[in-house]
């Protein structure tokens, strides 16, 4: 754990000379990989421990993007982000209350069925109550500011998932992920840890979308809650693994760079690119780019068998 | 009522037309070794799931330690110190049988000290196979690990589902010596439902029969092998010769 804590403080500290090493362009592909590092790695904190697929991710994201919105003026900019992650977790509370004695499709179609509300909820309210189909944001932070945001959140969202993972919170979340009604048989109350989790991994996908909203200067609810970035979310998380944070983090960087170089020379072969992929990760390694056991593929000599009969004498 | 365990009242199931159990009643004393025998399909193990929090019943209650808990969860049961078994076993398959243990005990014992992990593994003879897979070990195994977890959450009342299922007679008169000095050590209430009618009759105070969902009979193994409607209903020739 310490030396884990030694190596993001280190890449934290490395990746924050960011603005003053990379170009525009570098820095905004930079902070795309960021932002869905976060996004994916807070999705599998919840969704890849307890199997509880969440397609809420793009209402979440969205939530967070609309306290910026409403707010901005009236919150200095770390609060902001702290508020937008909160609106999302209140939100992940109160959905989560209503919705997660469901399991597998049910529940995945129930999240995303409710970000549609949302987004649908907003825009009626902007036009009825405010008389505004859009928003524009005004004095936004400069792009280092929002650079180190997304890092922050990035790192945040890495160290978060480690400490839960080793905690009691990450244990329950494992039992209900292996056998939900046989953790419960083991005394885990298993309403209460999936409320929590779910909150937990919602306030990251709400302050993302509170620091990215800054980047967009028009906010309307069809780009807010775009749910694009809540399928490319779940696509990182389950491409990479979703049952550690190295593999989402591995997609998000990856994926965001690919799509940035497809995007720019065929525009319609990213997301042929990114269905095959899924395709082929299904079908070959079910368990992510990081179940891979490079080990066993390039040094076969070298393979877990022999430990394994050491540790069993 | 003071010493009672296990108290249920008119206990019914009822899975859409099916009657999977109907109106039983049953009271298990603190410190009693109950068996629990009946033909496949008597609603042996909904009798389980009924007592445990897995399923609620569609009528009657429930008491464990004299507090109702019939339609509390499965946790509620745990608290209140109810562990269990099941027939196929359940075991974290991806986590190593230390790892099980231990989330038995991290979840289920709110009193407990963590000496109590390595003393139930010893005890239900997995020692060597603590950083083994659980999801690895071969069925027998599995069911003794089942056993350890249970017993890592400092349990009142035992529940065991057919642990020596698929074992050889001699196996059986083993996992029947386990229980039976498991029982003494922790001070138990056991529950045990087995197949293996000659050995659970040989251990334990008293045998209860389900059959067609109803308690048919209700007493010491010797005037269960005695009543003509247990024999008639299930025995059979096994026992008469």
């Amino acid at each position: 754990m310490k030396t884990f804590m030694s190596l993001v403080a280190a890449a934290g500290i490395v990746l924050a000379a960011g603005p003053w090493v990379f170009s525009d362009f570098w820095l905004s592909l930079a902070m795309t990989c960021m932002m869905y590092s976060a996004l994916a790695v807070s999705w599998a904190m919840f969704s890849g421990t307890t199997r509880y697929l969440s397609l809420a991710t793009s209402a979440l994201f969205g939530l967070g993007t609309y306290t910026t919105a409403m707010a901005m003026q009236h919150l200095p900019w770390p609060l902001l982000i702290i508020a937008g992650g909160l609106v999302s977790a209140l939100f992940a509370l109160l959905v989560g209350a209503a919705v997660l004695h469901l399991r597998g499709t049910y529940f995945a179609v129930l999240t995303f069925g409710l970000g549609e509300l949302v987004r649908h909820s907003i825009t009626y309210t902007e036009k009825s109550v405010f008389g505004t189909v859009g928003r524009v944001l005004t004095e936004v932070p400069s792009n280092e500011t929002l650079y180190w945001t997304m890092l922050a959140l990035a790192l945040l969202a890495i160290v978060t998932y480690k400490l839960v993972s080793a905690s009691r919170l990450g244990m329950a979340m494992r039992g209900i992920g292996a056998d939900e009604q046989r953790a419960a048989t083991f005394g885990v109350n298993t309403r209460a840890t999936k409320l929590i989790g779910f909150a937990l991994s919602a306030w990251f996908a709400g302050a993302v979308g509170a620091a990215m909203a800054v980047r967009w200067t028009y906010i309307d609810p069809h780009s807010a809650f775009s749910p694009l970035i809540g399928f490319q979310t779940v696509l990182i998380a389950m491409i990479g693994g979703a049952t550690t944070w190295r593999g989402p983090v591995i997609a998000a960087i990856g994926l965001s760079l690919l799509s940035d170089a497809l995007r720019l020379n065929f525009p319609h072969a990213y997301l042929i690119i990114l269905g095959v992929l899924l395709i082929v990760c299904v079908l070959f390694i079910p368990g992510g780019i990081a179940s891979i056991q490079w080990k066993r593929l390039f040094g076969r000599n070298h393979g877990g068998m022999v430990a394994g009969h050491k540790e069993a004498a | 009522m003071n010493t009672s365990m296990l108290s249920v009242q008119g206990l019914g199931m009822q899975f859409g037309g099916l009657k999977a159990l109907s109106d039983v009643t049953m009271d298990v004393k603190k410190g009693e070794f109950v068996g629990v025998i009946g033909p496949n399909g008597a609603g042996k193990t909904t009798f389980f799931h009924a007592i445990s929090g897995v399923h609620v019943p569609t009528s009657g209650t429930v008491r464990i330690g004299g507090s109702e808990l019939q339609g509390k969860s499965p946790d509620a049961f745990c608290r209140a110190g109810v562990a269990r078994t099941f027939q196929t076993p359940r075991i974290f398959g991806d986590m190593t049988v230390l790892e099980n243990v231990r989330f038995a005990f991290l979840f289920g014992n709110r009193i407990g000290d963590a000496g109590l992990i390595d003393k139930v593994i010893e005890e239900t003879h997995l020692d060597g196979l603590r950083g083994e897979i659980a999801g690895a070990l071969p069925p027998a195994r599995q069911r003794q690990l089942e056993i350890a977890m249970a017993l890592a959450t400092a349990p009142r009342l035992l529940l065991l589902d057919e642990v020596a299922a698929g074992l050889t007679e001699g196996e059986v008169e083993d996992v029947a010596r386990l229980i039976a000095r498991l029982r003494d050590t922790y001070g138990l209430t056991v529950v045990w439902i087995e197949h293996a009618v000659r050995t659970l009759m040989k251990t334990v105070d008293r045998v209860a029969v389900l059959n067609f969902g109803q308690l048919l009979a209700d007493g010491t193994p010797a005037e269960i092998a005695a009543d003509p409607r247990v024999i008639s209903a299930y025995l059979g020739d096994e026992v008469v010769e």
